[in-house]
């Protein structure tokens, strides 16, 4: 089956908050990002999926099956990291491995550099470390759906970059990778297609490249002795005719930080 | 159910090596017996009776007087106390008067010399309380036989033909319901802690994306339940210990320990089901315990007063209302049938009303842990409450 999540008009109340009719679809081989400003409802459309939280109403589909049913071939890394702090790394490892019915979970600790680690207590390590920890126990059972909520927060840039390839090899092995992060410049490079959600609403969605087909001017001038860098729709003529101390001037397609802010803003 | 089992072994790991646990197993039942020992003791030393009267019924003619009077010296083990009794015994012509007499309470107890006591050297003895004038008859008889005296005083049997009280029976008999409830609370105290600390420290989501609500619960419910025997078990052994080789007390019967255990398992249904139940709706272990101490208190009401049961009058409204109440029964009912109070009828219908309740509860509890595992705000009372309709879903 190529589509891994089906979610048709999903909506969710929480307190003074509403998730409200969201709809969109992720396959197989493709990373999916879900993006959009805190309180978004970025957090509830993904423990949806996971099967933690039911909707209030509109249909939810992981493989085609009721996402409950489907924890096996799950793997969930959730925003708020928690683990049994007195327990030892490989003991909580072992333990979820184990609940997931069985993992790879030597293959993966050595994949991520925590081989040193293993027999020290969660709470002796650093939250990098613990992070390291708590990304294992979403993929150690090779889940075909991966969702990874915010997984570069806390993260150095080596690993960082660490996670991008994990996430670039299952999307190789024809796994489905759904994440949210507020790093939109990552989520550009690694995500195929985005869901922008604002408000529990859906704002905007499609394939990366086609989000950010727009071309826009980009000039950069002196005025007051100050250097000021802007985007503009003027021509280029009129704003050498106007007066400006032009430094440099060029076309380029909106970043997906762009699009996030201007559609945010209206 | 294959992950509720290793989330129940998970449970009872956790547990047994956490340093509470050990310490309550070993430390609890000292406390426990001391703090019921040491009254008992001094009860025995400062309560000796001034005078004990004793009938004896003298089949062998050997007595020369109807009212015989002495006094003994009683020195007590514990200190440098002594007192003065007063022993009097009393010579009456049958069986059947004599024993009229103690049912009247007009004796402390009594004696019989058979016909063939110069042969048998041997009597038949009926005492109640903890005290008895063995030594002081041996003196009287040997006296009316002057220079014969000591082939009595060597050699009389004494034969107990009433049920001997033995001095700490009735301790045991309370020791036992009440480690019981005790293991009740600590385990319960532990299903609640660690769903608090899951909470707190965001563990759920993670274990809740790897097993369903209805896992999670069991085998937290499981495990702790488990985790409750064990400790209850050794507290078992060590009363065992205690009374069968330190005090030479008969352990109490296995109807005891059947009706116990009944009770336990039902109480830890219902405590850990409310203790769940509290725990999935607060947002930290003291806001959870400050809604806990309120049930702890009533469970433990009765239990306060405990070894008050065999003076109070069983058959008491009050009693009855709380054999029968679910939260104060598991603690009370065995207590009051080990002090043999409590017919079948009355076990039958307090387990049945706490079997009831407990079932209903476990029933709500799932739903709420269900509903509230992964809400960190504090919900409204009118929210919580409107799971108790059979109808309301339980979707998160």
């Amino acid at each position: 089956m190529r589509v891994a999540v089906n979610a048709a008009g999903i909506s969710k109340t929480f307190g003074n908050f509403t998730l409200n009719s969201i709809t969109f679809e992720c396959h197989r081989g493709e990373v999916f990002g879900i993006l959009g400003p805190n309180g978004a409802g970025k957090t509830t459309t993904l423990r949806i999926i996971a099967g933690l939280v039911r909707p209030d109403s509109g249909k939810i589909s992981v493989f085609g099956r009721d996402p409950e049913r489907m924890r096996d071939y799950i793997g969930y890394l959730p925003e708020e990291r928690g683990l049994y702090r007195k327990w030892k790394v490989s003991d909580v490892l072992y333990y979820f491995a184990e609940l997931k019915g069985g993992a790879n979970t030597e293959y993966w600790i050595e994949r991520f550099g925590m081989e040193k680690h293993e027999n020290k207590k969660i709470e002796e390590l650093s939250k990098g470390l613990q992070q390291k920890v708590q990304l294992i126990i979403a993929v150690q059972h090779n889940p075909d759906l991966l969702i990874l909520d915010e997984p570069f927060s806390g993260l150095d840039a080596v690993n960082i970059n660490l996670v991008m390839e994990i996430v670039k090899e299952m999307r190789e092995k024809r796994r489905c990778i759904i994440l949210s992060t507020h790093i939109l410049n990552l989520a550009e490079r690694l995500c195929d297609r985005v869901l922008l959600i604002n408000n529990g609403r859906e704002v905007l969605s499609g394939r990366v490249d086609e989000l950010s087909d727009e071309e826009v001017q980009e000039i950069e001038y002196r005025k007051n002795g100050r250097i000021i860098k802007e985007i503009t729709d003027r021509d280029l003529k009129d704003l050498l005719n106007s007066g400006y101390d032009i430094i440099s001037y060029r076309k380029r397609k909106l970043t997906l930080e762009e699009i996030f802010l201007r559609e945010v803003s209206r | 159910m294959k992950r509720a089992a290793v989330i129940a072994r998970r449970e009872i790991n956790v547990n047994v090596r956490r340093k509470a646990f050990i310490l309550g197993v070993i430390g609890f039942p000292v406390l426990i017996g001391l703090s019921f020992l040491i009254p008992v003791l001094f009860i025995q030393e400062f309560s000796i009776p001034k005078e004990y009267k004793a009938g004896i019924v003298d089949h062998a003619s050997i007595l020369s007087r109807n009212v015989i009077e002495l006094t003994e010296e009683i020195y007590s083990p514990f200190s440098d106390f002594t007192t003065q009794r007063k022993i009097v015994f009393v010579i009456y012509e049958s069986e059947e008067e004599v024993r009229k007499a103690l049912q009247k309470g007009e004796i402390d107890g009594y004696y019989i010399i058979p016909e063939n006591f110069q042969s048998t050297f041997s009597i038949k003895k009926h005492t109640k309380g903890l005290f008895d004038a063995d030594k002081k008859l041996e003196l009287v008889i040997a006296m009316e036989f002057g220079d014969h005296a000591y082939r009595f005083a060597q050699g009389i049997s004494f034969q107990e033909i009433g049920k001997k009280e033995k001095p700490l029976d009735f301790v045991v008999s309370m020791f036992i319901p009440l480690l019981l409830f005790m293991a009740i609370f600590t385990s319960s105290g532990y299903l609640m802690q660690g769903i608090i600390e899951e909470k707190e420290s965001r563990v759920m989501e993670i274990l809740l994306s790897s097993a369903s609500p209805e896992e999670v619960f069991t085998g937290k419910f499981v495990g702790n339940a488990i985790t409750g025997l064990i400790q209850a078990s050794v507290w078992l052994g060590l009363a065992g210990l205690f009374s069968g080789f330190m005090l030479s007390v008969r352990l109490i019967s296995s109807e005891i320990i059947m009706v116990s255990a009944i009770f336990f398992v039902l109480g830890y249904l219902l405590y850990s089901s409310l203790l769940a139940a509290i725990a999935s709706i607060s947002s930290s272990l003291k806001e959870a315990q400050q809604a806990t101490s309120v049930i702890v208190f009533i469970g433990l009401f009765p239990a306060i007063f405990l070894s008050q049961i065999t003076s109070l009058n069983p058959e008491s409204p009050a009693i009855k209302a709380f054999s029968l109440f679910p939260l104060t029964s598991p603690a009370l009912m065995p207590a009051i049938y080990s002090a043999g109070s409590a017919g079948l009828i009355d076990i039958a219908t307090s387990a049945a009303i706490l079997a009831l309740t407990s079932y209903l509860t476990l029933k709500l509890s799932g739903k709420i842990f269900k509903y509230y595992a992964l809400v960190y705000s504090k919900p409204k009372l009118r929210e919580v409450v409107s799971l108790i309709n059979p109808k309301s879903g339980s979707d998160r």
